[in-house]
């Protein structure tokens, strides 16, 4: 019962989560890095 | 066997974009779908990735002081429903690691305390690019973006050889170590390193989908951790955080003690002959 409490609660939060990103528009990487080649990946800095 | 199917139509779907034009200076797939997040390690300047690395999502949002809200609900969406699921399943770079333990050589366990490893990682992926502006695991350590793209991007684009410096050299002695611990050890980086197996792990305990070990028929024969690719005795915990759902202790278990609650992966139980030699572990 305790896990299944637990496990609403975290599955409100994360969807709660899932749509403030929709909403922002931040889905992923663009937004925040700007390009598209990351150099710190490839190990160019 | 279905498994191994799964992984590599999981390779081919998140690395299949074949627009690369060297002509037209196109190293990498520019388009919609870079906008999202994929649920695995996989490096986002691959040149032929579709989607984004959500590790690096992360990091570049905390880095410019933007909270990641929705790589870190898809994160936890996924692990409340599979747990470590897609690590074993959907991962390119778990299965990378299960074909190089596949070479033929001397093989080793690792310490038990290396598992809490990824914990430390983990914990400074989030504060190192809020404090410092650094990805710090991009920058440092992630062997994936070595192996998925910069020996591609290098090799595309000489002129970014001009820019190497010391983070080249640390990124390549960090993949010169992923190999061999691959070759050497179990699934290596994720066990030891992997800050996304990390996060999926902590839902292993309330996700969804479970697995179970019937303690009357489980004889603690180890049959289960010698096929296991993560090396864990499934019978000691059953939500272990390293558990990466692959189900081969279902299929490995003599006395089909271990079950899931997925009708799918359940033991036949007229099947009672056949068993599943452990892998050879020196």
């Amino acid at each position: 019962m305790k896990r299944k409490i637990i496990f609403i609660i975290l599955l409100i939060t994360f969807i709660t989560f899932f749509t403030i990103g929709i909403i922002n528009g931040d889905l992923g990487y663009i937004k925040a890095f700007g390009k598209f080649l990351c150099l710190d990946c490839i190990g160019i800095s | 066997m279905i498994r191994k199917f799964v992984q590599i139509i999981s390779v081919i779907l998140f690395n299949s974009y074949l627009g690369v034009n060297l002509s037209k200076s196109q190293f990498l797939y520019q388009g919609n779908l870079k906008k999202v997040c994929v649920p695995i390690l996989n490096c986002y300047s691959c040149p032929l990735a579709w989607g984004s690395c959500p590790i690096g999502s992360i990091q570049q949002s905390l880095k410019i002081g933007i909270i990641p809200f929705f790589t870190l609900g898809f994160f936890g969406i996924i692990g409340l429903f599979s747990g470590r699921f897609v690590c074993g399943w959907l991962c390119p770079f778990g299965f990378l690691q299960e074909m190089l333990y596949k070479i033929k050589t001397y093989k080793m366990r690792l310490p038990s305390f290396s598992r809490y490893i990824k914990y430390i990682v983990l914990i400074l992926t989030f504060i190192i690019p809020i404090f410092f502006h650094e990805p710090f695991f991009c920058k440092f350590i992630c062997p994936a973006g070595t192996v998925e793209a910069s020996i591609w991007q290098l090799l595309m684009q000489p002129m970014l050889i001009d820019s190497i410096g010391f983070f080249f050299s640390l990124k390549y002695l960090f993949l010169f170590i992923f190999i061999s611990g691959s070759i050497t050890y179990k699934r290596f980086f994720c066990v030891t390193l992997c800050p996304i197996g990390a996060i999926y792990g902590l839902f292993n305990k309330i996700s969804l989908l479970k697995l179970k070990v019937d303690k009357e028929k489980c004889t603690e024969c180890d049959n289960c951790r010698l096929n296991c690719p993560m090396d864990i005795s499934i019978f000691k915990n059953e939500s272990y955080f390293d558990c990466i759902r692959c189900m081969k202790c279902i299929k490995s278990c003599p006395q089909h003690a271990v079950t899931s609650n997925l009708k799918i992966f359940k033991p036949k139980e007229n099947n009672s002959t056949q068993e599943i030699l452990p892998e050879k572990n020196h």
